[in-house]
This record gives structure tokens, sequence and C-alpha cells, in this order.
């Protein structure tokens, strides 16, 4: 009998955990044994912990924890899923091994890529393997390495059918509450007027159909927290907006795999859970109101095929009649198709543990975000310091005195930053502080 | 406006010292061609000084004036290029209201940006000119990042017909007498293209004037430039809270005076820059050009669109400024799959106008 396949999985904020848990459905005869290490967070939900947990093994290391956990070389391969700088300075800190005593290392993007594509590949060459959504991407990444030293790059489509396509198992259409949620994203409009006609507009919607109800499923509780940081809880803008909402429209913080089950609609802006609602047999409909505007990821997601102003439908019964499947040839590239799946992952990280695979060759001219990730990590700190995000700037300035253990600005500022006294912090960062361009 | 016989007669409006410079060297182009042109626009604001030689419209008018001025209503085609191109759409709204409310045709409106772009700058750039007609795109990267991402969108929200014209914006090659940049010995002069919103770390600008003064003091056989890449609030500094008393500036380093920029690029021996599109210009001509990759692949820093370019290089990998001699030439693949490849960018917009008329 073959040995399992040991991976671990490593991801710090809810979207990267949520990344971790979408990969996880890998067939029994690859007997893929799951290891998912949850960097410690503020305020990331206890869902998203409990759902990781059913997965395999749940670790809690920080950073440091897990770069020197005795049993780190002992997985077959290490799925990064950080944020920023993190997932190269990862990357860095585990290379100075061989690739023949090293785990093999892979990282993808958690979800649909709406904006800085190439800055975030740009942190993820050199990876042994990159996971790719499908091949929207892959068209995209040949065209940013084309002519490059990372033009060799290796990549793998592992799709965007995250939830296994339950669709066929699911209850028929007309069986189903009439019952519209909104997948809500934290940044997704941005802007606050924006955000407040988007409720607007759902609560009109829901006057407009009394037979129905709109639920809002928040992307996070008030008190979580996610890569993105939202000035506003949607909950607040729905008080600064429509003041009291019509009954039939109501937040709803239930999974969204729950909601997704027994809705007939879900309307979203640019929200990943577009395909997740696929999966759940749930028909998707993309909010056109706030135009073709790339800041909300509408440039993509205006191809699906169910890009509709939700305030010019007469009422949520016409919107349901008329609203059709997505488009099959917008879907297929953007990953969304049986033959992409997270399988293939495990299938192309077995082939490259048998392959002699180069290293990138350095040649003059040709930089990668990789090339100069210890300048950066300190930028990217003090940039999380400016911004009072503590626990980013502690995450950062581990890492950095992990890859420099000697290196005294690094581990001051790393003190400034733990200590929980907000004098003493702001007067040891006074005390601290260094220019770093 | 009077035409040729068969002529078209083509407005081209601008708003700023950028899009004017524009306007000029395509009406050039265009009438070197036979076509009738004239260029419209703002006249430059008497506050502010430009790194640009002054490029002043044949008629000077504001673009709101424009629409209610009967130019318009005698123009086969609109070139409308604003320095805010938000303020482009409600520009070419207004044009068709008036024309239809005129019961004419209105004349198709082209436009694109000034820059060779990609990645997130890229998309903005197309959301911005989603009005017009026609958008001219520098090259076939952009081409087919926009294609790729319009390709399914709806019939009911088409995107502009796209049209790859080339870097028609900048000036194809330096005067006569400047071919080869500066001279193939000392003394040699390096342009340092600044930038206002790059690098955007807090004393970033500081660290980089301070390395550009270091290479100056260790090669005293080149003069430096630090040219500032756009136009500035008379009497402003390129670094916010700058007090020159608390520099020592070597004699070797200079700031540029106003309205130097082609002819600094034009004597250069090399240029280096974070990632002003005038680098491509740099490129184009043939000079040393180095991106500086200290400050990353960024969508912030304006750099993603130069990855790839095989002219990036760490400040530290510099000591003498005769190693910018010595550096390896752009990848001349992506330059021109940038814009650079595409020689009769005019001839085909002329082409693409008169099919329009159809």
């Amino acid at each position: 009998m073959s040995s399992p396949f040991r991976l671990l999985l490593i991801g710090d904020s809810d979207s990267q955990l949520l990344a971790c848990e979408a990969l996880c459905q890998f067939p029994d005869h690859l007997k893929v044994d799951v290891t998912i290490n949850a960097i410690p967070r503020d305020g990331t939900p206890a869902t998203i912990l409990q759902r990781a947990q059913t997965l395999g093994t749940l670790w809690r290391f920080d950073m440091g924890q897990v770069l020197t956990h005795p049993d780190l070389h002992q997985f077959d391969a290490i799925g990064v899923y950080l944020t920023g700088s993190k997932i190269s300075d990862f990357r860095l800190a585990l290379s100075l091994l061989s690739r023949s005593v090293r785990p093999l290392l892979f990282c993808g993007f958690n979800g649909v890529v709406l904006e800085k594509f190439l800055e975030g590949m740009s942190w993820r060459l050199g990876y042994d393997l990159i996971c790719l959504n499908g091949p929207r991407d892959q068209d995209a990444l040949q065209q940013m390495l084309i002519g490059s030293p990372f033009a060799g790059q290796a990549t793998v489509l592992t799709g965007l059918r995250r939830n296994g396509g339950h669709g066929a198992a699911s209850i028929p259409h007309d069986n189903r509450r009439r019952q519209m949620v909104f997948a809500e994203q934290v940044v997704m409009p941005r802007d606050e007027q924006d955000r407040a006609d988007m409720v607007r507009i759902l609560a009109d919607l829901a006057r407009r159909s009394p037979n129905w109800e709109v639920l809002i499923k928040p992307r996070i509780a008030p008190d979580e927290t996610t890569f993105h940081q939202a000035e506003t809880h949607i909950s607040k803008t729905v008080l600064q907006s429509i003041g009291q909402p019509p009954s039939n429209f109501r937040l709803d913080y239930r999974p969204l795999p729950e909601l997704l089950s027994q809705s007939r609609l879900m309307a979203t802006v640019s929200s990943t859970a577009f395909f997740d609602a696929l999966d759940f047999g749930c028909k998707p409909v993309v909010m056109a109101d706030f135009g073709m505007n790339p800041a909300n990821g509408s440039h993509v997601f205006a191809g699906s095929g169910v890009w509709r102003r939700l305030d010019a439908v007469e009422d949520l019964n016409a919107l349901d009649q008329a609203l059709g499947q997505p488009n099959p040839e917008w879907l297929a590239w953007m990953g969304y198709g049986r033959e992409w799946k997270p399988e293939q992952l495990i299938v192309s990280l077995q082939q490259l543990r048998t392959t002699e695979q180069e290293p990138f060759q350095a040649k003059s001219g040709y930089l990668s975000n990789a090339n100069l990730s210890f300048n950066q990590l300190r930028r990217d700190a003090e940039r999380a310091i400016q911004e009072g995000n503590w626990t980013e700037a502690q995450s950062l300035l581990k890492l950095g005195s992990l890859m420099r253990p000697t290196h005294r600005n690094i581990a001051r500022r790393l003190r400034a930053v733990e200590q929980t006294n907000r004098l003493l912090r702001q007067l040891l960062l006074i005390l601290t502080y260094r220019d770093v361009g | 406006m009077q035409s040729a016989e068969g002529a078209m007669t083509i407005l081209l409006i601008s708003d700023n010292d950028r899009s004017a410079l524009a306007c000029n060297l395509l009406a050039a182009q265009l009438r070197k061609r036979g076509q009738t042109c004239l260029t419209a626009g703002l006249s430059m604001d008497p506050k502010r000084d430009s790194p640009f030689p002054l490029s002043q419209p044949q008629v000077t008018l504001s673009p709101e004036v424009l629409l209610a001025s009967n130019l318009l209503e005698t123009a086969s085609a609109l070139g409308v290029f604003l320095k805010q191109p938000r303020k482009l759409s409600s520009f070419i709204e207004s044009h068709r209201n008036l024309a239809a409310q005129r019961r004419r045709p209105a004349a198709p409106v082209f436009s694109g940006p000034l820059q060779a772009s990609l990645g997130d700058a890229l998309m903005q750039q197309l959301y911005d000119h989603l009005g017009c007609d026609l958008l001219l795109l520098p090259g076939e990267r952009q081409h087919q990042a926009v294609t790729a991402i319009t390709q399914h969108w709806p019939s009911e929200s088409p995107p502009p017909r796209l049209l790859t014209t080339g870097l028609w914006f900048m000036p194809e090659r330096p005067p006569i007498g400047s071919l080869n940049g500066g001279s193939a010995t000392p003394p040699h002069l390096l342009v340092a293209l600044v930038q206002d919103q790059a690098p955007s770390a807090t004393g970033g600008k500081s660290q980089l004037l301070r390395q550009l003064v270091q290479w100056a003091e260790a090669s005293p056989d080149w003069s430096v430039v630090v040219q500032r890449d756009g136009n500035w609030d008379r009497g402003s500094h390129w670094i916010p809270r700058f007090k020159p008393e608390e520099w020592s500036l070597p004699n070797n380093l200079v700031f540029a005076a106003p309205g130097q920029l082609l002819s600094h690029l034009a004597s250069s021996s090399a240029c280096v820059t974070v990632s002003s599109p005038w680098a491509m210009t740099a490129m184009s001509w043939g000079r040393k050009t180095m991106l500086v990759g200290d400050y990353g692949i960024h969508t912030n820093e304006g750099t993603t669109s130069w990855f790839g370019c095989g002219s990036m290089h760490r400040l530290q990998s510099i000591q003498h400024l005769d190693q910018l001699l010595e550096l390896p030439d752009t990848n001349q693949v992506w330059l021109e799959s940038m814009g650079w490849g595409i020689h009769d960018g005019v001839d085909r917009l002329i082409n693409a106008l008169e099919e329009l008329k159809t």
C-alpha cells in the first residue's frame, strides 16, 4: 500500500483559510492527509476554524513556530496562503534547503482575482507550483512572463468549483424558498455612497417583492476581521442608508453554504461566492448598478451573462423567471468547469517530485518582488504600524526577525508593536523609528 | 474649417500640457498624411511649470466651451484627450446629445491613454474611456488584455472599438543631431525622471535624491539632471517640505529647468526612474535606461507595467554612473509589445476613422 500524501496548508486571514478549505476536495484514492495551520489572529471567524478542523488536523502555530516545527519536513508539500510579502518571505525562509530534502512548496490565490494580479503573481514567482483558477489567469500569466527568466514557472489549474459541485443533488429550484441572498463584500464597492445605494437598491427590491425575502449575508460579523479592513460594518450601512428596513429584508449571519442551499437566487457585485451559488444549485445574478468600474470587479463579472441592474428589475418574481444560466464560455474562461479541480494539484505535485526542475536563473534587469522581500517586508510592517494594524505589523516583524535574527531594529520594532500599553507602544515606536524608504 | 477634398477635418482637444503635446504630435503626423487638423484646448496654467516644451493649441477654448461652439459641427472626428478622463464621458454624452438636438450625426470620438500601461492601470484606463467610439491602445499587450476582459461583455454594454496605434503620444525619435544621445566619451548626462507618486513611502523621495547625490559625487565626469515628469506648482519642490539649505548638492547635480524634458532625454547617455512613462521614450530612443527595482512590482509605485522590461535593477548595483552604460539593453520583444513595434499607428487611425464614417 502506498503511503498517504502529507499536505500542510498554511493560512492567515479568513479568506486564505477559505482558499485552503476549498482545496481539500481530494478523492480517497489519492490518500491525502491534510493538516491546516491557521496562524493565530484576532477576529478570525470561529466557524472557519471549525470547518478547517473537520478537514484534518488543525494547527494554531504562529509563523515562527511553523517554520521551526520539527515535523515540517515530514510533509510532502506545503501550501502557503498568506497575505502580501509574507508569501514570498515564507518561501525564502524555507528555500535555504534543497528541494530534495524539503517539502514541495505551492501557493495560489483565494478565489477570483479582481485586481493586482501582476503584483500578486510577482510575490509568488519561484514557488515550485502556483495554483491558478482557470484559463483567464493562465493567459494573463503567460503574457506577463513571456520572454522573462520566469517563463518556466510551473502552474496548475485548480478551478473555482470550491464545494465539490453539490448542484445536482440539491433542492430543485421551484421547491426552494423565495429568498435572495446577497453576498456582501467588504470593499466592493468601497465608496460610502455606493455602499449606501447598494443597500437601498436591495431594500427597494424587497419592498417590490413582498412574497420574497432578501437576506444580506455579511462578509464578517462586527467583531470579526478579514484581509481587507472595512471602515463601516454593513449593519451600520443599513441604518445609515434606509433606517427602518422592510420586514422581508434582513442581515443573516448563517454560513453561506446553508443560505445558498435553500435560496432561489444569490446576488453579488463581484464575489467568488458567485461560483459557490452554482455549486449549491442557487441561481446567481450580478449587480450591474455600479457600472463597469474595475474598482468593484465589475469589468470581470460583466461577462457572466447574468449582469443585471437590480434597480431596474420589476420584482424578484420577474427576475427569477427571466434569469437564465450564466454564460458557459465565461464560466470556462474563469475556471468553473469539471476539468479543473484540486485533484490536479496533487497529481502535479507528484509529477514535480519525480522531475528535476531547475530554479530560475537570475538575469540582469529582471526582478520580481521575491528579490527584495526583506526590504519590502519592513516597508509593509511600517505601513501596518501607520495604520495601527498591530496584528499585521507583529506578524511581518516576527517573520523579519526569523529571516534576519541579528537585525536589531527589526527586533526593537517587534518589541514595540507587541507592547499592549498604548502610550508605551507609541513611545517605543518613536524611539525605534528608522526611515526604510 | 477648410479641408482638402476627401480629407477629413479632425479636431484634437486637450486640456493640459501633456495632452496638448500629444495632440500637437498627432496633428503633425496627420497633416503629413494630408489630413486637415485643428488643435483646441485650454491655455497653459500660468501658475504651473511644465516639463514639456510649450504646446499651445491653435484654438484656446475649454472643452465645455467647445461643446457650445460650431467647431464640433464641422469636425469629421474628435480626438479628445483630457487630464481627468472621467470628464471624457460627460463630454461625449453632451456632444452626442447636442448633435441629436441639432439633428446632425455626432462626429465619432476617439481617445486613449497617453502612456503604455498594464494590469489595474490599464483596466482603469479602459473604464475611463468606455464612452468613446474608438479606443487607441499602444501595443499588442494592451490589446490582448483589453480584448480578453471585454470578450464576454453583454451586447448592451459594448466596449469601444480597439485600435493599436503605437507610441504616437511621444516623439518617435530625438531631434536630428541628437540621434545617438550624449557623446561616446565623457562628460555624460544622466536624466533622473522623478515622479510625484513614486516612491510613495514616507521618506522615499529623499532617499532617492540621496542616492542621486551619491552617484553624482562618485562620478564627477557625469552631469545629473533631476527631471520632474509632470507639471508642478511654480516654486514648489519635488520633495514635500524640501529645504535646500539642508542639502549639500554637488555642482554636477541640478534640478531641470521647466520645458526641458525632451531635450534632456535627447542629449542624455542614460536615464533612471522608478516608473515614469517617459522611460519608454528613453528606451525607444536607445538610451540606457534603469528602472529602480528597489520598490518592487507594485500597483502603487506604478512598476507593474514594467515587469519583464529587462531594465529593472537595484540601486545598490550601481556605484559609479559609468556602470549604467554597461547595462543590458531593454528587452526588445517586451518594448515592441508595449507599442514600439507599431510605426504606422497614424495610418491605422486614419483608416479606422474612414471606416467609422461609413
